[in-house]
């Protein structure tokens, strides 16, 4: 994967900062470069007739911004609402994109080299969105590849 | 290749350098052998620092061709080449060239541009006839190198045309995503990928304007912190004041950034027109006006392709071969013209060609052939619709399909794309003449006009292009508005019916597999309070009519807020497929509001504008309800109250309008009770002061029903409109008669009085109709009253009876006496109307009306001639061409249409659209009158229209005389009336009326007359 090569191969830095969150009981890590920025906004314009992955669209300071659910996109159930919901908005492919998680985890620091193939499947969750998984102490965080979960439907379908 | 910025200047530089050279090329060589010097030293001079800028860069590929060009313009600058199409064709295709290898600057030395190099170098050596071989060969790459290649997806099928964004060019990807990795780098390029040329120029000045503006902007807000902390109330108004106005600067300003002259597409075209025009053997030349008229950038952008589109219509369909055009008489060379200009808050663009037009009953018979339309509704289009015809989806008049035109993108395509954008399209075509194609555009798109409606929980942007009208159907008319059609709801709106769409249920319905609408749980606590609204709306239906394209539907919609000033925001990529929407906003509160797309919820709806089997029942039953057109003996009507119990209906042809006012607005101008239109001062009347009925009842609104009545409007006031009717029951015109009434039918169980408007105008303003005065309105200052002008002037010339009416005028305490017309000056009807006009004009003021009786024609607009001087014994035969037919007596005279009818208002409006239609016409007031004038022969009567009820000779016993005459009995008899019942019209037949007609439906009339014209007479 190119991204891997990019962070393997050349001379660059290899360590990889994460953005950690929990959803449905596993622990996700999402560059922490791609993040634009993390809030509770919970006021949500419902668009009929998208995929079942748009959770609607919020104002965020006058920009419309596409809310999905993570949860969904994983395949891991809809994300019930509650006092640790949080949106993380990333940036992807020049408009911002917001997701729903569950809950909240710390900034990790790792080295992409030590970063291992995902398998096939980790509870449901399709390999083709993890870029990797990292050990860290007795968990494990699954790296998510953003354009791969942010892609559209449609696409994430042709490149299947 | 180390500067990218300076690479990308050169790209850029090279590129307007290009732009000018091709059209400067296509001005030399329409100037051929004479040459303007300057023009191409100046297409040299751009040339040679192309081939400067290239070789210092190292682009060979540019600079070799660019130098070879450069060479070419050297010997025609020198007179050394005569310049011509042999000469000119390598030059612009070599400039295409040129510019497919500065959209790929990195590649461009990979290039094969060696056939063009020794072409042009073969012409620079006068050795043209090389030329052509060498071009043949280079055809393919020539197809390639086309511009417009950017769009096409396959990439590597010429060097020239790799324009698509590739991932090792770093000129173009400035943002990292321009060139997505991994997988993902196999998806079709998305939207996202920047175009080269993301950049604007803006002028310096414009840039120390907002730079101001920002700086004013910043102040504002320190002043608005100041004052929230300190509180003072009468300072945050002030500071508000000044950020709003700030604001509208800085929006305009930066709107400003965003304008580009509308010159920057037209400059394509002469290319497009010539390259396109010599491939079919046609002449056409283009021109341009108003090229500095500028528009938002992405309109710009945008239009380009409807317009290349229309353009290349014009040239291909539009304009005629040479030859044809020369057998008709026209230049062999068509032209046309392109032209922007503004109009109020819009830009127009019109396209219009001089060549055959547009044959409408090819485009009937074409639009049935096809199943578009039944025979039946071709027929009664009207010429307009029948040319909007062209923008149907899947209709393309032209037999076999061209490369040109007929890409499969049909006028349709153009007509969406441009109402994407916020555009309208209108035709006109005239045949043998020319087609214009009008195209209105709004300055920009980022702030858009909009209604903002609301479902049940959510408020929704519904852009006001697209509303056509809002209908409000009240609780527990349902029933008689609405009808269910193969499960599907219609509205019924006058005589139409619309396919109707609940805007809520539509969202709520499940697409692919989505969800369904419902409120998070964390919905905003308004939710609730509104539930009670929902089921209000089940009562009240708030129905928004809007048109897509040449869809028109039925939008039902919970509640209806303002219209605001939108700024419109994309969606996100998610979003995008979303059928029914086309954006978002964000409104006053921080909410966010989709924009409604008009034609996506259609589509989702699966409404058509194509007629299915079961749309043309509806049709069927359409046409069955709405049998005005077909059936003589119904009418349309507006029906209204103006208290409770009384309810009346006026003829609904009669009305131009209605308008709804404010009580308050009513005011009194010299006695007579007036609104203020948009075009003056608009008397009103009020039907308790003509006829007899209960007074209105005071309201702050009411409607004013506008009628226009011998070229000017009044309008009658009205408490309630009830509906729109057509009445096909019986009316009863004995009873209750009435100057004003018509008649009266039993309508729901109620009692409906007829009004016959014009009557009651004419009751009201006796002087609007009678001839003396007719003439005059038009010269008195705008704001006079109309009992001011008749005071100044010919008040006391009238007779005493006619002076008692215009005194009813004003708020009169009772219902105007009966006998009251303007005819009834005339004293006596036993002279044939043809003397009473031959009487000198001063010599009774009666007959003072005649010789004025030409200035209402004079005033319609396709008369041509001022009234002809009232010579005393001139012929009441009065033609629309001044020179009336000086022999009256002579058997060759014209042949004319006897009109006989007693309401001057009639008789006029009758004659002056007779007149139009170029019939010559001579008038009776009466029957009697009538008769006279046949009797004496004077005139070459071939046919006779005349009203039914008229003082001492009715229309009927008028008939029934010719009928029985031996002289007369042959002549057509056309019988009017206001309000036709069939008992009525069986007695007509019996006596001898030929056809039998509505009063002022003067379409169906004249149709009549014509063909009873030149039928032959049966003896």
């Amino acid at each position: 994967m190119s991204y891997e090569e990019d962070n393997n191969g050349g001379p660059k830095s290899t360590e990889l900062q994460l953005g950690t969150f929990y959803l449905g009981g596993l622990r996700f890590g999402v560059d922490i470069l791609e993040i634009q920025e993390i809030n509770r906004q919970r006021d949500l314009t419902l668009v009929p007739h998208t995929s079942k992955q748009v959770r609607g669209v919020i104002n965020l300071r006058g920009e419309v911004v596409s809310v999905l659910d993570l949860g969904t996109v994983l395949g891991l159930g809809e994300i019930v609402f509650g006092q640790q919901t949080r949106n993380i908005v990333l940036h992807s492919g020049g408009e911002l994109v917001g997701v729903l998680v569950d809950r909240l985890s710390d900034v990790v620091a790792i080295d992409s080299r030590n970063l291992q193939p995902p398998p096939a499947n980790i509870s449901g969750v399709d390999a083709r969105f993890m870029m990797g998984v990292h050990q860290m102490d007795e968990e494990l965080i699954v790296v998510l590849k953003i354009e791969e979960l942010l892609a559209p439907p449609e696409t994430a379908n042709a490149t299947n | 290749m180390e500067n990218d910025d300076l690479l990308q200047d050169f790209v850029v530089e090279s590129n307007e350098h290009l732009e000018d050279i091709e059209a400067e090329l296509l001005t030399l060589e329409a100037q051929g052998a004479d040459l303007e010097i300057d023009l191409v030293n100046k297409v040299f001079r751009a040339l040679h620092s192309i081939k400067g800028a290239s070789g210092f860069l190292g682009l060979e590929g540019i600079c070799k061709l660019s130098h070879s060009m450069e060479n070419v313009l050297n010997s025609l600058r020198n007179n050394e080449l005569v310049c011509s199409l042999e000469i000119v064709d390598p030059l612009l295709r070599s400039s295409d060239v040129l510019k497919g290898m500065l959209s790929d600057v990195a590649s461009s030395n990979n290039v094969d541009i060696h056939d063009f190099v020794t072409a042009l170098d073969a012409i620079h050596l006068g050795k043209l006839e090389a030329v052509h071989e060498v071009l043949a060969d280079a055809e393919a790459a020539d197809v390639a190198a086309d511009v417009q290649a950017k769009a096409k997806p396959e990439p590597h099928k010429a060097p020239v045309a790799s324009v698509e964004p590739s991932p090792e060019v770093p000129v173009k990807s400035k943002t990292k995503k321009a060139a997505p990795k991994g997988d993902a780098a196999n998806t079709p390029p998305v939207q996202v990928s920047a175009p080269p040329s993301a950049t604007v120029r803006v002028n310096v000045s414009v840039l120390d304007h907002l730079m101001n503006l920002a700086g004013e902007l910043v102040l504002s807000r320190n002043q608005l912190l100041q004052t929230l902390t300190s509180d003072d109330r009468a300072g945050l108004d002030l500071v508000g004041s000044r950020i709003d106005q700030i604001t509208s600067e800085l929006q305009e300003a930066i709107m400003g950034t965003r304008m580009q002259p509308v010159g920057n597409v037209f400059g394509k075209f002469p290319r497009v027109v010539r390259d396109l025009s010599s491939q079919l053997d046609k002449k056409v030349v283009l021109s341009t006006k108003g090229d500095d008229v500028e528009l938002d950038k992405t309109i710009i952008e945008a239009i380009s392709d409807p317009l290349t589109h229309l353009v290349r219509n014009s040239v291909d369909h539009g304009v005629e071969m040479p030859a044809v055009r020369a057998a008709n008489g026209k230049n062999p060379q068509g032209s046309i013209l392109l032209h922007a200009f503004h109009d109020g808050g819009t830009v127009n663009i019109t396209i219009s060609d001089d060549g055959a037009g547009i044959d409408p009953e090819v485009l009937r018979q074409k639009a049935v052939d096809k199943g578009l339309i039944t025979s039946e509704r071709a027929r009664d289009m009207s010429e307009r619709d029948t040319l909007r015809l062209i923008f149907h989806p899947g209709f393309s008049t032209k037999e076999v399909v061209t490369d040109i035109s007929g890409r499969g993108v049909g006028m349709d395509v153009v007509q969406t794309n441009l109402e994407r954008l916020g555009g309208t399209i209108e035709i006109e075509s005239e045949l043998g003449v020319g087609t214009t194609l009008a195209i209105k555009l709004p300055l920009t798109l980022a702030i858009i006009p909009a209604l903002i409606v609301k479902t049940s929980t959510d408020s929704f942007a519904l852009p006001q292009l697209n509303i056509l009208e809002l209908v409000r159907v009240k609780e527990g008319d349902e029933n008689t508005r609405i009808e269910r059609l193969k499960g599907a709801e219609v509205l019924r709106l006058r005589n139409r019916l619309l396919p109707l769409v609940r805007l809520e249920q539509t969202l709520e319905e499940p697409g692919n597999d989505l969800i369904p609408m419902q409120k998070a749980q964390d919905a905003d606590p308004d939710a609730d309070k509104q539930s009670p609204n929902a089921s209000e709306a089940v009562e009240t239906l708030n129905i928004i009519v809007v048109a897509a394209g040449q869809m028109q539907y039925g939008l039902v919609v919970a509640d209806l807020r303002d219209s605001e000033e939108i700024v419109v925001k994309p969606l996100g990529k998610h979003i995008k497929s979303a059928p029914c929407f086309s954006g978002a906003t964000i409104l006053g509160d921080g909410h966010i509001a989709l924009i409604l797309d008009v034609a996506g919820i259609a589509n989702h709806k699966g409404l058509h504008v194509r007629i299915s089997p079961e749309e043309s029942e509806r049709k069927a039953k359409e046409d069955a309800m709405a049998t005005i057109h077909q059936d003589d003996r119904s009418q349309s009507v507006i029906l209204f109250q103006n208290c409770p119990g009384e309810q009346f209906a006026i003829a609904a042809h009669a009305v131009s309008r209605i308008d709804r006012v404010k009580t308050s607005e009513l005011v009194q101008v010299g006695g007579v009770e007036a609104v203020q239109g948009p075009d003056g001062i608009l008397p009103v009347l009020r039907l308790e002061n003509l006829i007899q009925c209960m007074p209105w009842e005071a309201a702050n609104n009411a409607y004013v029903v506008v009628v226009d009545a011998g070229n000017r409007e009044v309008g009658l006031l009205v408490a309630t409109l009830i509906d729109i009717r057509s009445i096909t029951t019986k009316v009863d015109t004995v009873t209750i008669r009435d100057i004003g009434v018509s008649g009266s039918v039993t309508l729901d169980g109620m009692e409906t009085r007829v009004v016959d408007i014009y009557e009651l105008a004419d009751a009201a303003f006796p002087e609007w109709f009678s001839e003396s005065l007719f003439a005059a309105p038009a010269e008195l200052p705008g704001g006079m009253s109309y009992n001011d002008q008749h005071a100044q002037s010919g008040y006391e010339e009238y007779a005493p009876e006619v002076a008692a009416q215009v005194a009813v005028a004003e708020p009169p305490p009772a219902p105007i006496p009966i006998a009251v017309a303007p005819e009834l000056p005339i004293p006596e009807y036993v002279a044939p109307v043809a003397e009473v006009v031959a009487a000198p004009p001063a010599a009774e003021p009666e007959v003072a009306e005649e010789p004025a009786a030409e200035a209402p024609v004079a005033k319609a607009p396709k008369a041509a001639a001022p009234a002809p001087a009232p010579v005393a014994a001139a012929p009441v035969v009065q033609s629309p061409q001044p020179p009336a037919p000086p022999a009256n007596d002579g058997p060759e005279q014209r042949a004319v249409i006897l009109v006989a009818e007693d309401s001057g208002f009639f008789r006029k409006k009758m004659i002056t659209y007779l007149r139009e239609s170029d019939y010559e016409v001579v008038q009776a007031e009466d029957g009697l009158i009538a008769w006279n004038t046949l009797e004496s022969g004077k005139h070459n009567v071939r046919l006779v229209v005349t009203d039914v009820e008229m003082p001492n000779m009715t229309g009927l016993e008028l008939a029934a005389a010719i009928r029985g005459s031996q002289k007369h009995s042959h002549l057509p008899v056309i019988a009017l009336s206001s309000l036709a019942t069939d008992e009525d019209i069986a007695r007509a037949r019996e006596v001898g009326v030929t056809d039998y007609q509505v009063k002022l439906d003067r379409n169906r009339l004249l149709g009549k007359i014509k063909e009873l014209w030149n039928a032959p007479t049966t003896n």
